[in-house]
């Protein structure tokens, strides 16, 4: 079985070649300020990755939070850190260079179970005709991992008032607790780099 | 081509990457780095299986799931930055090597 070659194809071997030779890239560099920019650009692809996933609202957050601003954080720690006095290499040792490529290949080994455990024949690609008869609308499928869907997910369907439906609201709607954890889990994270970064008069004098 | 299959291998490839830049460098930023690209790998592999699996049953669990984990890196970024330019500030470099304190 040959299917013909469609655009999806071509876009997923782009974006993943690019992204896998700026992911090298960033390990490869010596200078930190090339592998953040290498990093920035693998980020992009794999983005382009996630819509192609029909999931275009956790592309977007990708690109603000990863491309917008971690890498914002990261360039900022490297102007801060002066790291032009030292270049830094790998890790002094034999052995230890040989453990991690021997856990890297470990990983590696996983690939040909995945090609038999996932074989293309069992679990085939959904395709458009067959994906339009299992939603209800055309409109539908179209809304899949979108900001409505989501928040749909996250939030609960609206409340009519209608005590069924109500009922079935709080059931669907238990995501919400895992939402809020994240943002206390945030709002921790801001105060703990606050608290660590900031100088301590007493100590420097 | 645009399989479930290459889609874990891809996936796979990108969280040895990360795994290798993680075990070998010794600049703590470009470890974080490949922290980063790890986490990218894992997030990749689960909205795979979400949409190949879970597309027709229009179920978008794995997005949410994607969406914590991004909050959940950005949080570990700004910690483990902060920790960095403590050390810097305590020690003039950010070289793993040297962070032998701990040593008994």
């Amino acid at each position: 079985m040959t299917d013909p070659v469609v655009l999806t194809d071509v876009l997923f071997l782009l974006f993943s070649v690019t992204a896998i030779v700026f992911s090298l890239l960033v390990v490869v560099m010596k200078n930190p300020i090339h592998s953040s920019i290498s990093l920035v650009l693998s980020f992009l692809p794999i983005a382009a990755i996630y819509v192609l996933f029909h999931a275009p609202f956790v592309a977007v957050i990708q690109i603000l939070v990863y491309a917008g601003a971690i890498m914002v954080l990261f360039t900022f720690v490297i102007m801060m850190v002066d790291l032009s006095e030292k270049e830094y290499t790998l890790h002094k040792g034999k052995i230890y260079k040989l453990l991690s490529f021997l856990i890297m290949g470990g990983f590696l080994l996983m690939v040909p179970y995945m090609v038999t455990r996932f074989l293309p024949e069992t679990i085939s690609e959904p395709k458009e005709s067959v994906v339009l008869s299992h939603f209800t609308s055309k409109k539908e499928a179209h809304e899949f991992g979108s900001t409505k869907n989501i928040g749909k997910l996250i939030f609960g369907k609206p409340v009519i008032n209608d005590p069924v439906q109500a009922n079935d609201n709080t059931l669907k709607s238990m995501q919400i607790v895992s939402f809020e954890l994240a943002s206390i889990l945030i709002m921790v994270a801001i105060v703990g780099a606050m608290i660590l970064a900031r100088t301590r008069k007493k100590e420097e004098r | 081509m645009f399989t479930l299959q290459n889609s874990i291998i891809l996936g796979l490839i990108l969280f040895s990457i990360g795994a290798y830049g993680v075990l070998t460098r010794r600049n703590l930023l470009v470890v974080l780095m490949s922290l980063e690209i790890m986490f990218n790998a894992v997030n990749l592999i689960v909205l795979a299986f979400n949409y190949f699996r879970f597309y027709q049953q229009g179920k978008e669990l794995g997005h949410y799931f994607v969406l914590l984990v991004i909050a959940v890196a950005a949080a570990e970024a700004a910690v483990g930055l902060a920790i960095l330019v403590t050390i810097y500030r305590n020690r003039r470099n950010v070289d793993s090597d040297e962070l032998t304190e701990m040593k008994g």
